[in-house]
């Protein structure tokens, strides 16, 4: 015990004598919550368009000003030829076209449906969709619309997605500083050759092990602890959940995380091994995990593979946690899977220290 | 300039003899590639959707019909109370709900208009907005007040896979050149044996280019065989030039190298250099490129900073060079930033690099 003890604060004092690690484990989450939380939207705020008007009546006109009118679209030109289209698409400069057909009014006016055409930029699919949503709706909204439809949205009614993105930054940002630090610290040992002292120590594997991962523990929830702080004061996100319920969860979900490193340590001979190893597992489990894009949109069989994903289930947790305020009845479940992870990614671990050595 | 070849023979050596680190810079792009080809879909779905229907007469059951004939939605049930939306949003049974007023179909006869309410689970607000405007529209089509053709160009079936795979290729280019180069020269430094190096005959500059030159092949090979798996797997267009696009990613790789070496100039250990490149480089270029996430949905500040981004610019080269056949005459301005960047960054870097030893 007092060998562990003594270990432990070896590795603290080894790991803050680097003068770089304290800005990175205080600057970076505050870094990436600022940025990711701001840059990561799909809510399209401005949309380019422009309009080709081959009619040129009060009625294609009407059309036009429905288009100024709208604070999301930003019409830039209205022309009458299609070059100057085609052009704007291609050098990118609008997202989206609308071309009004001559005889447009008169169709309406005859009490026919008169036609109009919308040219979408759809390289992102996604952006163009919503686009031409918008422009329908403004269009449409010109029309004393038969039926009315009115939208209420629960649990986040002003579609504020900054709330949203928080939790799950949160988490990615315990698993990469835990995950990829646990890793290249134990390679580091071999790696520069003092591995072979610490074997010829009388210092257990069990306690050699507990003292590289220990710190880094520690260190993930602080992190977490400074990352609600700041989520708080920046955004002011106050979980609706209880924080016993977040912390509890965070310690075995480490526990998880800091296997995994354990386990990558021990497939990599240098740091660099290491930390390409981590960045490829670390990479998939973050597309697979609903943090940018729902799970639920993907595939059945791909929705099966997240499953065995840890980070899938901890920002699924967080987010149902913090902001629908699920309690200890409904997330249960959550705890006993990361159990699991925990248990099973440090016993192969372990297995694998024994027999390299 | 034999000691040269022989320098970089070496280097090739000892980065092709590392087969762990070979069959990650590999596999992880075409992983990446399928995950994003086959999985990771940022449109919609199957979503759940319930119906409390308070009139039940004619016109409601026709829309209710329309709304899961759509495809979008599969039904999470009819409910007949207030008190039953909670439980099924809590426990994720259902994302929307749509609910129809009562006597619907008479006020539509006789007022003109007839109200439909939805409530929507906007945890995801992105999603909830995607649901809301699809259930609109499928309700605004069943009373028509006039005609619209939508023509999607160059992604006509939207598939997300088109948008990715450029990003992809920046991402492996930086990996590559910018954290594999930083890391491998740097770790010459905290191993000792660039001491051994600056002291052999060669000059220092033939020490870095000699290091670097193995990893533009090797990502420019990596970039060929994502195009390729692309191309083949996915149908991912190349429309435009391919002597050009390759013109343009030795360009980007020139920039990633010169941040690398830029990055082994400063930091001490391997760790310190991997966070510099990880945070100060690829997080920008995978976040504020327009990658995954459009510039123009950022937050004002950040779309100033991603003007500096290189991997910006790179992206809008080659999703124009590979979807809609842009040529030079198109992206001149883009390749003008990218060059002058390159230039400032190998100008900082030489004049940080120290050929002695503090």
């Amino acid at each position: 015990m007092r060998t562990l003890k003594v270990l432990i604060r070896k590795e603290f004092i080894q790991i803050f004598r680097n003068k770089a690690m304290l800005p990175i484990l205080f600057v970076m989450p505050l870094v990436q919550l600022l940025i990711l939380v701001h840059a990561a939207s799909f809510d399209v705020k401005r949309i380019a368009v422009m309009v080709r008007d081959n009619d040129a009546t009060e009625a294609s006109r009407a059309v036009i000003r429905s288009l100024e009118t709208s604070d999301v679209l930003d019409l830039r030109d209205v022309v009458t030829d299609a070059p100057s289209v085609d052009r704007a698409l291609q050098n990118g400069d609008v997202t989206l076209a609308v071309v009004i057909p001559p005889g447009f009014e008169r169709e309406r006016l005859a009490g026919r449906l008169p036609e109009i055409q919308i040219l979408a930029d759809a390289v992102d699919g996604l952006t163009a969709n919503l686009a031409v949503n918008y422009v329908l709706g403004t269009i449409g909204a010109m029309e004393p619309g038969r039926i009315e439809v009115g939208g209420r949205y629960r649990y986040n009614p002003t579609l504020n997605d900054d709330l949203y993105m928080v939790p799950g930054i949160l988490v990615l940002l315990v698993t990469m500083i835990t995950g990829f630090l646990s890793a290249m610290n134990v390679v580091r040992e071999r790696e520069i050759g003092t591995m072979e002292q610490l074997n010829v120590t009388p210092i257990r594997k069990s306690e050699f092990i507990i003292a590289k991962l220990f710190p880094f523990w520690v260190i993930g929830l602080v992190e977490l602890a400074f990352g609600l702080f700041l989520g708080w004061m920046v955004f002011g996100l106050v979980s609706q959940g209880s924080l016993v319920l977040i912390f509890v969860a965070a310690m075995v979900y480490l526990l998880a995380i800091l296997g995994f490193g354990l386990l990558i340590s021990t497939v990599a001979d240098t740091q660099q091994q290491a930390m390409l190893v981590a960045w490829f597992v670390m990479v998939v489990f973050i597309l697979m995990s609903g943090l940018f894009t729902p799970v639920a949109s993907m595939p059945q069989w791909a929705q099966v593979i997240t499953w065995f994903n840890p980070v899938m289930w901890f920002i699924d947790f967080m987010r149902r946690v913090m902001l629908v305020g699920a309690g200890l009845a409904e997330v249960w479940p959550t705890y006993v899977v990361l159990a699991c992870f925990a248990l099973g990614l440090n016993g192969l671990a372990v297995a694998r220290v024994r027999r390299r050595g | 300039m034999t000691a040269f070849l022989g320098f970089m023979r070496k280097e090739f050596f000892h980065i092709f003899r590392d087969k762990r680190s070979m069959y990650v810079l590999f596999g992880l792009p075409i992983v990446q590639l399928l995950l994003f080809g086959f999985a990771i879909r940022n449109e919609l779905n199957q979503a759940d959707l319930a119906i409390w229907d308070r009139s039940g007469d004619e016109i409601t059951r026709e829309l209710t019909n329309k709304i899961f004939a759509s495809g979008t939605f599969v039904s999470a049930g009819v409910i007949h109370s207030e008190s039953e939306i909670d439980p099924l949003f809590k426990s994720g049974r259902a994302r929307q709900i749509v609910v129809f007023e009562p006597d619907f179909a008479e006020r539509l006869a006789r007022e003109g208009t007839a109200h439909v309410g939805l409530i929507t689970d906007a945890s995801d607000p992105n999603q909830a907005q995607i649901l809301q405007a699809a259930v609109e529209s499928i309700v605004a089509d069943a009373r028509p007040t006039m005609k619209v053709s939508v023509r999607m160009l160059y992604n006509p079936q939207l598939r997300s896979t088109n948008l990715f795979v450029p990003g992809l290729i920046a991402i492996i280019l930086m990996i590559v050149n910018a954290l594999m180069t930083s890391i491998s020269i740097t770790r010459e430094k905290e191993l000792g044996t660039m001491e051994a190096l600056l002291a052999s005959p060669l000059p220092p500059i033939q020490i870095i280019v000699g290091k670097v030159i193995p990893y533009l092949v090797l990502s420019l090979v990596n970039v060929t065989s994502v195009l390729v798996v692309a191309n083949v797997v996915f149908k991912v267009p190349f429309v435009g030039s391919i002597p050009l696009f390759f013109a343009e990613a030795v360009l980007f790789t020139m920039t990633a190298l010169s941040l690398g070496i830029l990055i082994s100039t400063k930091a001490k250990t391997q760790q310190v250099a991997m966070f510099v490149a990880l945070g100060g480089l690829l997080l920008p270029t995978i976040l504020l490129s327009g990658f995954i996430f459009p510039v123009e949905n950022m937050a004002r500040p950040l779309q100033v900073i991603s003007n500096v981004v290189p991997a910006r610019w790179f992206l809008e080269i080659v999703r124009g060079i590979l979807l809609k056949g842009n040529g030079l005459a198109e992206l001149w301005e883009e390749t003008l930033i990218l060059a002058v960047m390159t230039a400032g960054f190998i100008a900082l870097s030489l004049k940080n690099f120290k050929i002695r030893l503090e």
